[in-house]
């Protein structure tokens, strides 16, 4: 062996072993500051603000008809009826995800051609059903949870070895599907597992040890303030009162608050079992995250009949109304109307309906955001009464259905053109009250409901500062999946029969399609390595995605794989 | 020959009580995996399903069906309800309850979520019940 080559070969090792060099923190300052890494996206929203755009614009409108597959990974598994929810996290050329079990994967993206895992931390959660939407970025941690118990784990960054892990199960049913958010030197924890009776909550979390700093219930015990909605005789509604809070909330970095939607009151399909307003469910609460103090709240669909639970995104907007700057929050809500309110207090600026369909109430008063035929005081509302079941007549034609509206599939906002894209279920169904199913051996549903119309798609454009409805493309197929907003002027989106789609912004037109031959129920993202930008996609439909195909003959046949796609120009 | 008699006996009393381990995991595995009967039915086979499958599904250890009619129901789902058909051709003809498709119209059940099951399968699903949960 020459010297020459010995020292190739030392450069070579030395090479590799600098490889795993460890990565920069993610420092508060770095997540604050989040919009100024276009090349990463090093949170469940991309920003505090919840926009889930990017300034990416290489892949944009002009060359977009050229995207193509650049590689894919093989995720899950381990089991069978395995999907993936969560939005993929980038950062310096690796990628984040976590797959339905919990099991957190490290991928190194650089090569641009091929997805090598680089490692995986396995948390050793039993195979029972659920989701589990995404991880997070603190210092040299990636955070993520884990069921079974419920846990928040902190994973070293670079070796994949646990660092702590804090158990959160307080109730039999809680799980954690929802990514953490780190802010400052604390990590925000909503829970979820409401719809089978769990009295859920939001905690935080000191981020360097995991320790429990405060923990609050988003359903009072009685002499709690807001314990007075909850008024059935026995005062037994709380205990298992939902509320649960299952998408990752937003933080404004300003103000100093974490604004985080509440999910439906339990049970989900029979307000007999719970008269009053049933606060704080379907709510947007905006919290302190310091101290975990509430500092105010608004009630989207009080004394809720429908399911319609509002955990969705709330996107923090700026703009100009009147003349006057505002700081606002924009929220399509799963009850089928596009709220924006103010920021500072949650009083409402418009509350305007994005499907033409909406039966449940007569309108929403603008500037109060209760809906016009809401009754204070009353133990049951009945609405318009026209999607109320009542004892006489327990079925009822309720639109939107009962997953929405939109969901848990996020809405985005463009910087470009100042507009919210939601993808929303334009379909209404058949709810049928039962109090017999108001109890832990009937799941706490208080009804069922019947499809009765094939589930589809309104991608519908609206101004969050007027409410106004600027586009709307319709699409055979539901979306479960969510949508990324770029600087490239597109707008990218999945659907549950494998079909990707990237429309242009302005004309909502239809500019690039591939279908993958499996479903999406997970969000979009975009990120950028060496000069490169890449888009992309877990793919992998829950069973609860997959029964939406009921009355979608075509689909009947359709596999599930749970994948990684990664494409680019 | 008298000697050998026993040894054969318990042979095949071991042969048996193996074969018939072997089709309880083989349903075990179609409850809870291919055919995802724990969607609806729960973990346990209890009707405490994931909260936002369709329908209330039964509690299994509580039903009165015996091996036939379990292995019809899986069959053939339950009309009006959402408990669905898993012999793909259920109503293509008129298998099931003298009824076809056209004949029930909305009545009819949906197909699996998960997947369609053979003549065997929906038998060792229905050993699978009978064994684990019916009346325990």
């Amino acid at each position: 062996m020459t010297n020459r080559i010995r020292r190739l070969l030392l450069a070579g090792a030395a090479a590799i072993v600098a490889c795993p060099a460890v990565a920069a923190d993610v420092t508060p300052d770095r997540l604050a500051n989040a919009d100024q890494e276009p090349h990463n996206w090093l949170m469940n929203h991309r920003t505090y603000d919840a926009q889930r755009y990017s300034p990416l614009d290489k892949i944009n409108k002009a060359n977009i008809k050229n995207l193509k597959l650049a590689y894919a990974v093989a995720i899950g598994g381990t089991s069978a009826n395995e999907n993936l929810q969560a939005t993929p996290l980038a950062e310096d050329g690796y990628l984040y995800v976590v797959d339905q079990w919990g099991v957190l994967y490290k991928i190194d993206a650089r090569s641009g051609d091929m997805g090598r895992i680089v490692w995986r931390m396995d948390p050793g959660q039993e195979k029972l059903p659920l989701s589990n939407r995404g991880a997070a970025l603190w210092g040299n941690f990636v955070l993520s949870t884990a069921n079974y118990p419920a846990r928040v784990i902190a994973t070293n960054k670079d070796n994949g070895k646990v660092v702590w892990e804090t158990n959160l199960h307080d109730q039999p049913d809680v799980q954690l599907t929802a990514a953490v958010l780190p802010v400052k030197d604390k990590i925000i924890v909503g829970a979820a597992g409401g719809d089978r009776g769990v009295r859920d909550w939001i905690a935080g979390l000191d981020a360097a040890t995991g320790k429990i700093l405060w923990q609050k219930y988003t359903v009072p015990a009685p002499g709690e303030s807001g314990s007075e909605t909850w008024k059935d005789k026995n005062q037994v509604a709380w205990q298992t009162g939902g509320g649960a809070m299952w998408i990752t909330g937003s933080y404004d970095v300003k103000s100093n608050q974490v604004i985080w939607g509440t999910g439906n009151p339990v049970p989900m399909f029979d307000a007999t079992y719970r008269p009053g307003d049933n606060l704080y469910t379907n709510s947007v609460i905006s919290w302190d995250p310091d101290a975990g103090k509430m500092n105010w709240y608004f009630q989207y669909t009080p004394g809720d009949h429908w399911d319609y639970d509002e955990a969705g995104t709330h996107i923090l907007i700026d703009g100009v109304v009147n003349g006057q700057p505002r700081t606002l929050i924009t929220h399509s809500a799963r009850n089928g109307y596009l709220y924006t309110m103010e920021r500072s207090n949650g009083q409402t600026l418009l509350a305007k309906p994005y499907l033409s369909n909406v039966n449940w109430t007569a309108g929403i008063d603008q500037k109060t955001g209760r809906p016009v035929d809401y009754v204070p005081g009353a133990d049951i509302q009945l609405y318009a009464g026209t999607a109320t079941p009542t004892v006489q007549e327990p079925s009822k034609k309720m639109c939107p259905n009962p997953a929405g509206g939109n969901n848990f599939w996020p809405a985005a906002y463009s910087q470009k053109t100042k507009l919210i894209y939601i993808p929303t279920l334009s379909n209404c169904a058949l709810l049928t009250r039962n109090p017999e199913l108001s109890n832990k051996a009937g799941d706490w549903k208080g009804g069922a409901y019947k499809q009765t119309e094939r589930f589809e798609t309104d991608l519908t454009v609206a101004d969050p500062l007027t409410g106004e409805i600027k586009k709307s493309v319709h699409v055979p197929y539901p979306n479960y999946s969510g949508v990324l907003t770029t600087g490239g002027g597109l707008v990218f989106t999945g659907f549950t029969d494998g079909t990707f789609v990237a429309y242009d912004d302005a004309t909502m037109e239809q500019l690039w399609k591939i279908n993958v031959g499996t479903g999406f129920n997970a969000p979009p993202m975009t990120f950028e390595v060496n000069g490169k930008q890449f888009i992309a996609i877990l793919a992998g439909l829950s069973p609860i995605a997959r029964a939406k195909h009921q009355l979608i003959p075509e689909l009947k046949e359709q596999r599930n794989q749970t994948m990684l796609f990664v494409f680019s120009l | 020959m008298r000697r050998r008699l026993p040894i054969v006996g318990i042979t095949l009393v071991l042969l048996a009580g193996a074969a018939g381990a072997q089709d309880v995991s083989f349903g075990d595995r179609l409850y809870h995996e291919k055919a995802d009967c724990q969607f609806c039915h729960g973990v346990n086979g209890d009707g405490r399903g994931d909260p936002r499958s369709p329908g209330k599904a039964s509690d299994l250890h509580r039903t009165k069906l015996d091996r036939e009619q379990l292995v019809e129901v899986i069959k053939c789902g339950r009309p009006g309800s959402e408990m669905p058909h898993f012999d793909k051709y259920a109503y293509e003809e008129k298998d099931c309850y003298g009824l076809s498709a056209a004949d029930l119209g909305a009545q009819a059940p949906p197909a699996p979520h998960s997947t369609s099951l053979t003549k065997r399968e929906i038998e060792a699903l229905a050993d699978y019940i009978l064994t684990t949960y019916k009346s325990k």
